[in-house]
Parts: structure tokens; sequence; C-alpha cells
């Protein structure tokens, strides 16, 4: 669960500023900033238009960015993780195994 | 007295030629009953074609039966009914997609029928096809020529492969059923925690040029529970609980859900799931229409 926030046009945000509304949400779980920062929530009792006139219920949670290029963003920095979990589990072994000689 | 006239010889000949050539006889006529009699034995099929395709940005106001109108801003240069794309295209060119068989049928003869089945309308706009908002007057009201891949107990198969694909996620009670008329899911929570169960197409379908997914549906039972409509990319062994991108209700609901699918270009499942987050979690949803626009 985490807390993002979104602008009068219901886009989201992962820093706030003085007047966007905050939401609780843990559809975003693990989702990189460029990733959630590509989306439109609309939460439960608002209404949203687009700008042919076509109105849209909360709650709804949509791409306003090119889809394909979020869900791309969002393997890049999933890769990135798990590059740099890998790097981390290097040290604690190079660590490990460093304190297993010096006993 | 009656008025009086002269005409050629040479011009009557001809007025008598055309009526042999049409009627096939090589009688002389004589003028004027013999004229008024072989034009009265013409026969035809007796029919004609009602059919009238109307482009623009305003709907009609005061159609007439089997009025079809194509929401566009640009001008329409031609149109087809047709399961292959025309050849050769223009710009502006609209192409209703045929199927042997949809909800939507339109008789297009006055007296006689003959059928024709669209499923969508595209336009040929700057060098693509783009499907288009288009609505059919018939029988005193218009009807929506949408993309839909269920419609009160049919399924577009050969586009969706039909709802058939399921995801199931949590210890409680899931129930998936095709009824006549629609498609059924129920989810309950247990003693052991909430359950969350989807059901997808079992083909990606190409979402390229439509702007929102729509379902009729009716939640009966909603108890700390959501319903919700969605797209999505993959069918790996990670179950979607509620997609990023969907629209969902929490409440006990009947109409129209719409999720903005604008923003989405290219092959997608479409899902149906209901979410439950915990041991009191019921809900039980009724879907008789999933269609694009």
């Amino acid at each position: 669960m985490r807390t993002i926030y979104i602008d009068s046009d219901f886009k989201c945000h992962v820093d706030a500023d003085e007047v966007m509304m905050s939401v609780d949400t843990d559809l975003f779980d693990d989702k990189c900033k460029a990733y959630i920062e590509g989306h439109r929530f609309v939460p439960y009792g608002y209404q949203w238009m687009r700008e042919d006139g076509a109105i849209f219920y909360g709650e709804m949670v949509a791409p306003w960015k090119k889809y394909s290029e979020l869900n791309e963003a969002q393997r890049v920095y999933e890769h990135e993780q798990y590059l740099s979990s890998l790097e981390k589990d290097t040290q604690y072994m190079d660590a490990y195994n460093e304190g297993v000689q010096e006993a | 007295m009656a008025n009086e006239y002269m005409v050629y010889a040479e011009d009557v000949t001809l007025v008598a030629d055309a009526i042999r050539e049409k009627s096939g006889n090589t009688q002389q006529l004589i003028w004027p009953d013999g004229f008024v009699s072989a034009i009265g034995d013409f026969t035809g099929s007796g029919d004609s074609i009602v059919l009238n395709v109307v482009g623009g940005t305003t709907q009609p106001s005061n159609p007439s039966k089997n009025t079809v109108w194509v929401n566009t801003s640009t001008a329409i240069t031609g149109w087809c009914f047709s399961k292959d794309e025309p050849s050769p295209i223009t710009n502006g060119m609209v192409w209703f997609y045929t199927v042997p068989n949809s909800p939507l049928a339109i008789d297009i003869l006055e007296e006689n029928s003959i059928y024709l089945y669209p499923l969508y309308a595209k336009q040929y706009v700057n060098g693509a096809w783009t499907v288009m908002e288009t609505k059919i007057y018939q029988d005193g009201a218009w009807s929506d020529l949408s993309v839909r891949l269920y419609y009160y107990g049919y399924e577009k198969t050969e586009l969706t492969g039909g709802f058939s694909r399921t995801w199931r996620n949590g210890i409680g009670s899931k129930t998936f059923t095709k009824n006549a008329d629609n498609l059924y899911l129920k989810s309950s929570g247990s003693e052991m925690g909430g359950s969350n169960f989807t059901v997808g197409t079992a083909y990606k379908i190409d979402l390229t040029g439509y702007s929102t997914l729509n379902a009729r549906i009716k939640c009966t039972t909603m108890t700390s529970s959501n319903f919700y409509i969605s797209v999505h990319e993959s069918t790996n062994d990670v179950e979607p609980y509620t997609p990023s991108c969907h629209t969902s209700k929490s409440t006990v609901y009947e109409g129209i859900l719409s999720l903005d699918i604008s923003s989405v270009s290219g092959e997608y499942y479409v899902l149906l799931g209901v979410s439950g987050s915990n041991i009191n979690n019921r809900c039980e949803c009724y879907v008789y229409e999933v269609y694009l626009q």
C-alpha cells in the first residue's frame, strides 16, 4: 500500500503539491515513478470527462500516456531492481566469506 | 380542344425501338395505346434497396429507415459492406466489416429481405483505418454499432476465443458460469481470507483505434468486494489481482461500466474480475454485454 497524489485532472503523481488529493492504494505497489505518473486515478464518487465528452466514473485507473511505453518503463525498472538485488547478494556473500575466513 | 404537338417520325421510332429493346418484343407498336401497353408490361423485382449512409458530427434528427450515421468530420468518399478490406482505398472511405451473423442485422430491402451483419465501421483517414462511432436507425430507434465481444449469450469467439481463460486466487469459493444470456461471476471469502477471481478472453485483441471498453453489468451482491473490467497484456503465471488498468464498482449496481483505453494500442486480453480482500467478501455479478467503441 502506498500513497499517491492526484491533480485536478486525476493524473497521478508520486510527490504532492499543496492542492493535490492523496490516495492510498496498492495498485501501484512495486511500480516505478514513470509508470505511476503515466496513469490517471479517478476515485469512487468522482467522475472525469474525456476530451470527446465521454464521462468515466470512479473507480477508474487508466493510462493517459501510451500504455506500451509505461509497461516498458516498468520492465526496465524491474530489471534494474533485479540487478541491484543481485549486486547486494554478492556483497553480502563476499562479506560473509570474509568473516568466515577471519574466523 | 386538346393541345396538339408535332413530332418527327424518326423520334417516335426511337422511343418504340427503346421499348422493344427493353421488352424483347419485335412487333410493331401502335401509338399511343400500343406504347402504353408495352411499357405497362415491363416487370422488375418490385423491390428497392433502403440504405442511407451519412457522415457528420451531428446525429441526424429526422432519419429515415436504415439510415447509417458515421460520426466523422471527414467527408465520406465511398463505402462498402464487406468482410475483406476494400480495394482500392480512397481517403474518407468507410468500410463496414461484415460477419455471417451478429446481434445487429440490417434488412436492406423494402419488401423482401437481404440481411447485412455489420460488426463495426472503420474510416480511412490520412493513411490509416480508424474505428468510428456508428449508429443505425431501425424500427424508430437508433442502435449503436460497436464491436461486441459478448452480447447476451453471443460470444464473438473468432475474435476473442471466448471468455474462457481464468485466474483464481484465494481460498474462498469462486464461480464462473456461462448462462443463456449472461456471464455469471461469483466469489465468496472464507475463514482463510478473501478471494479474487478473473476471467479473460482466450485471445489477445487488438485495441488499436478504440477509445473505450464497456460492459453492461448487474451486480446483485457486493460486500467488501469489487467487480472490475480491465485490459492486460500478459497471461503469465502471476495472477492479476485488480490490474492497474481497470474500472470497478464496489456497490450493488446495474448499468454500463466504461474504461478509458484511448492510450492503449496493441494486443491485450480483456478481463472481467471480482476481488475481495477478507472473510466477508461476497460478490455476484451478471455481465450482459462487453463491447468496444
